[in-house]
């Protein structure tokens, strides 16, 4: 009738605002007026599943009613269940669990569901296999009454489906109510199939148990919380189980004896473990006094610190629906009903039909609340059966299906882009067809499959060679990538330094310019020519002192063609140390460290501090490390001047010292800090006499001021150490499966040997094994080559 | 009402933001707390920000959550840009780390929410463009499905699996490359 003389009614026309469909089903805050508002018509069915909100669970009563929670009105909608319903055991989700003994040749436990009808057999407790050690050994007995420790009449008293994996397996408590144990099985295996139960492990006094990271967790009377490991035999497809191993202790322990005393003298209570906002939760329920007020105490189990931590509230938004059988937290505050609250049930853990043996409990205010402001509350107080009330969870999946499913593009990107292995980031795409064509999208993006890889997942192994002719090359690839504007009109006047993955320039205006070729971010450093020498004093430790050093320096600063900048370090995090940056200045051969700070924007170096020749110079932990010819290695300490803030050298610790007299020709030194941190390694490189590099790594040995040869390059992660190294710029990154470890990745333009007539080298760069001693060419000479004052050098991003 | 106004009144007024949540309730943010928000901060460079902005996709209890992580990471900013002018006491340093750990602590804790929540974080997070809380809230999601199987990880944000196994052979075939 509606459909006849009402096709243009707004209410079914398409153009029904959504919005109004959503303050509608906010107001409907049960399980069942929100399913009949969806089944309308197709907008409120769309508005429906617009505006998902987690349903509010089911209450059945013992008598084959249910309620669908905060509603008053009493349903019986599947006519078979309902009759049945009188006789159900518990509940577990949306199923209820019935005892299925006493029909010709059938035992054991029924699942019924009574929103989809759908059944599932569980076997009987006649039939259980206690496996021992690690499953597959079992032994003789055939049933729980074998069992000399079981109580009598055990019976099931706890129940979940294990969610994840198609095996649907259940476990359950089964036990008297005093003591229990944890036991597995698989949901309608057939009739052959039995429950597993642990052989070695004790009845406990089990309370609950949650499913929770993939593992069964229990909570036992005093409060101690166990583990259990879950799996399937994978020949069998039968579950395992394992011992349950005691994770979280309770305070308030005592000796078994003494706490089943205690339990039988003092009032009656009831640990309910669920998990909640992703932690595993407890509460404890309590009878204060004779016939008294229920009282709760929510705990979260800290795994970590192996502990509750009590809370004193569950969110204002949040309510608990506490039950033997199932405990569940939903968000209430959607509904406009007060969160905070417990809603409980009775449980047969405390003396039935006294008025507090079911409400809603306020955590605010510790006061009880009557559960339904309704006639159906007579209900609980008839004593209806032995069996108490039981919580049904509808299913939510539809719920929060379209919500996860709905993440924009870019987050699922993202997303990606934070999964570093291979497999992870497939699992991701496969998920469901949403997320699959955001994957996609978010890797079409990217133009090739080779440098994908280090794009979706930012790789740190990655160095970049930056030619004189101001194009770039990435490593390990060898893709050439075209330089930004900027560096094509920097090149000209490069500073012929480097640092990390930035190039120094010389401005227009006298000033340094460094420049990053990747981000174009560019810090300005004052210019070399004005530097100024600091006659702070320097304290020099086991190495030899200062000789007229201030004159040295004058002579050789005014010498210009020869002085330029050999190494520049750079703090990395801005200048947190008190100077931005530190620099080896000098000629050919004599150069001293100089320091700059943004504050006072000017170079300073020692006076006090002597001359050497310097081959490296490194930051490692926020300390500068020196490497001279002589393979001494220095630690620089920087202090500041009292009066003008100058940032000048002082203290020079000699910490290894070299056995090595004298430069040698033919010989470079390179300073690289390993990447574990801390670590400091040489490398020394020498031309044999046919020209062919050798390398050595040596470590740093701090406590015996020894180099250590290290014969191969190894890290913490495994896999090796690659060492990339320039006279600009060096640094160590950890092997991976494109990246394997054991290499130098060197410049073959450095250090020619002295007696070979020189000659360019036919490559730009090369890798020397540090296994074979072989040395692999990557990069043949660029043949449109212009030469600037500028070398090639290693760019690290 | 003077039409000129105060000036002091219009500096106050300059420097507080009124968000309203979706459902209508405000918060009043300093302007350095908001900026934190890409898409507030060209709000407020375009001057549209009179009467508080409106923030129809965001609920005040989300709001609230992400005031208060934007709170604690505008006095994080501040910190640091301090640090980069004032460099002469070295203590500063051993105060900066702590700063930084007690930042990390305070992001695990922002954390410790359940799915919806978090699922709602990050709606608000990309919808106000904070870089800092999308990264954080990813990262935790990565975190999640690190080492799963997508069965997994449909079961645990119940994501329905539309996909045929002719398409999910598909998947595997197409995207390998993109993986290797």
């Amino acid at each position: 009738m509606a459909r006849a003389n009402s096709p243009s009614s707004p209410w079914f026309s398409s153009g029904f605002p959504p919005k109004i469909a959503a303050a509608v089903l906010r107001r409907l805050p049960s399980h069942a007026d929100r399913v009949r508002f969806a089944a309308v018509c197709r907008p409120w069915r769309a508005a429906a599943e617009r505006y998902p909100l987690p349903p509010l669970p089911w209450l059945a009563l013992p008598d084959g009613t249910f309620y669908s929670f905060p509603s008053s009105t009493a349903l019986r909608f599947n006519p078979a269940a309902a009759a049945a319903a009188g006789g159900y055991l518990g509940s577990c989700d949306d199923w209820l669990l019935f005892d299925a003994t006493g029909g010709a040749g059938v035992d054991g436990y029924l699942l019924a569901n009574p929103f989809t009808g759908a059944t599932a057999r569980l076997p009987s407790l006649s039939r259980v296999r206690f496996a021992v050690g690690d499953g597959s050994a079992t032994l003789p007995w055939r049933g729980i009454a074998d069992d000399q420790r079981a109580p009598r009449g055990a019976t099931v008293r706890k129940l979940f489906i294990c969610p994840g994996g198609g095996h649907r397996l259940v476990a359950a408590v089964v036990g008297d109510g005093r003591l229990g144990k944890i036991a597995m099985c698989r949901a309608g295996a057939g009739a052959g199939s039995s429950w597993v139960m642990s052989g070695h492990d004790a009845w406990r006094g089990i309370t609950d148990m949650a499913f929770y990271d993939g593992k069964v967790y229990a909570v036992d009377d005093a409060g101690d919380l166990f583990a259990m490991p879950t799996g399937v035999d994978p020949r069998t497809g039968e579950p395992t189980v394992a011992w349950a191993r005691c994770v979280v202790k309770a305070s308030d322990h005592g000796a078994p004896s003494r706490r089943r005393r205690r339990k039988q003298q003092a009032s009656p209570s009831m640990r309910y473990l669920f998990v909640h906002g992703g932690r595993l939760t407890m509460v404890h329920r309590t009878v204060v006094g004779n016939g008294g007020a229920t009282k709760f105490a929510v705990f979260m189990a800290d795994l970590a610190a192996s502990r509750w931590s009590e809370v004193a509230s569950v969110g204002g938004d949040t309510a608990l629906f506490v039950g033997r059988w199932r405990t569940l937290a939903r968000r209430v505050s959607l509904y406009g009903m007060p969160g905070n609250r417990i809603h409980f049930l009775d449980d047969d853990a405390f003396p039935r039909g006294c008025p507090g043996s079911f409400g809603s409990y306020d955590m605010g205010d510790g006061k009880t609340y009557s559960l339904l402001p309704s006639p159906a509350a007579k209900f609980f107080n008839s004593g209806c059966g032995n069996t108490p009330a039981t919580w049904l969870f509808p299913r939510d999946r539809e719920q929060e299906v379209s919500r996860w499913c709905d993440l924009p593009c870019d987050v699922v990107g993202l997303v990606l882009r934070h999964l570093h292995c291979r497999e992870d980031r497939l699992s991701l795409s496969e998920v469901c067809r949403d997320w699959c064509s955001s994957a996609r999208q978010h890797l079409r993006r990217r133009p090739r499959p080779r440098t994908l890889l280090a794009a979706v997942a930012p790789s740190p192994a990655t160095a970049y060679l930056a030619l004189p002719n101001g194009r770039m090359f990435r490593f390990p690839e060898l893709t050439s990538r075209l330089p930004d504007k900027k560096l094509t009109g920097f090149a000209g006047v490069a500073a012929g330094a480097a640092c990390d993955d930035r190039i120094l320039f010389h401005d227009d205006g006298g000033l340094l310019r460094l420049a990053s070729p990747f981000t174009g971010k560019t810090t300005l450093l004052p210019s070399f020519h004005g530097i100024r020498a600091h006659g702070g004093h320097v304290e020099i430790v086991n190495d030899a002192a200062a000789a007229s050093a201030a004159t040295l320096w004058r002579a050789r600063c005014y010498d210009k063609p020869t002085m330029s900048v050999r190494k520049l370090v750079v703090c990395p995090d801005g200048g947190g140390g008190g100077f931005v940056a530190a620099a080896i200045l000098g000629g050919q051969h004599l150069a001293k460290v100089a320091l700059c700070s943004t504050e006072t924007f000017s170079w300073s170096h020692s006076a006090g501090d002597r001359w050497r020749r310097y081959d490296d110079l490194a930051l490692v932990g926020g300390r500068l490390y020196a490497l001279t010819g002589g393979e001494d290695l220095l630690a620089l300490d920087v202090g500041f001047d009292g009066d003008t803030g100058e940032p000048f050298v002082s203290r020079v610790e000699r910490v290894v010292e070299g056995d090595r007299y004298g430069p040698f020709a033919g010989t470079a030194r390179y300073l690289v800090a390993a990447s574990g941190g801390g670590e400091l390694l040489m490398v020394r490189r020498r031309a044999e006499e046919d020209g062919r590099p050798r390398f050595a790594v040596l470590r740093a040995d701090l406590a015996s001021a020894r180099w250590e040869p290290v014969s191969r390059l190894r890290c913490d992660g495994g896999g090796g150490e690659a060492l990339f190294v320039g006279r600009l710029c060096s640094r160590a990154v950890r092997g991976r499966r494109y990246l394997p470890g054991g290499q130098i990745f060197f410049l073959p333009d450095e250090c020619p040997a002295k007696w070979v007539p020189r000659r360019r080298p036919g490559h730009h760069a090369a890798v020397y094994n540090m296994l074979d001693g072989k040395v692999t060419h990557l990069l043949p000479r660029q043949r449109h080559d212009e030469e600037g004052p500028w070398q090639a050098t290693w760019l690290r991003v | 009402m003077a039409s000129a106004g105060s000036g002091d009144e219009k500096a106050a007024a300059a420097a507080m933001i009124t968000l309203i949540s979706s459902d209508n309730e405000k918060f009043e943010v300093t302007e350095a707390t908001a900026t934190l928000s890409q898409t507030i901060r060209h709000m407020i460079e375009d001057g549209c920000t009179d009467g508080g902005v409106p923030l129809p996709n965001v609920t005040s209890k989300i709001l609230a959550r992400v005031i208060e992580y934007c709170k604690k990471h505008a006095t994080a900013a501040a910190g640091e840009e301090g640090s980069s002018s004032s460099f002469s006491d070295a203590a500063f340093l051993e105060v900066d780390r702590a700063f930084l750990e007690e930042l990390e602590e305070f992001d695990d804790a922002f954390l410790e929410v359940d799915r919806a929540t978090l699922f709602d974080l990050i709606l608000a997070a990309n919808y106000l463009d904070i870089k800092g809380l999308l990264n954080l809230t990813c990262q935790k999601v990565a975190d999640s499905v690190k080492g799963k199987t997508p069965e997994q990880i449909r079961e645990m944000y119940n994501i329905v699996n539309d996909l045929t196994p002719e398409e999910e052979a598909e998947i595997r075939r197409e995207t390998q490359w993109a993986f290797e």
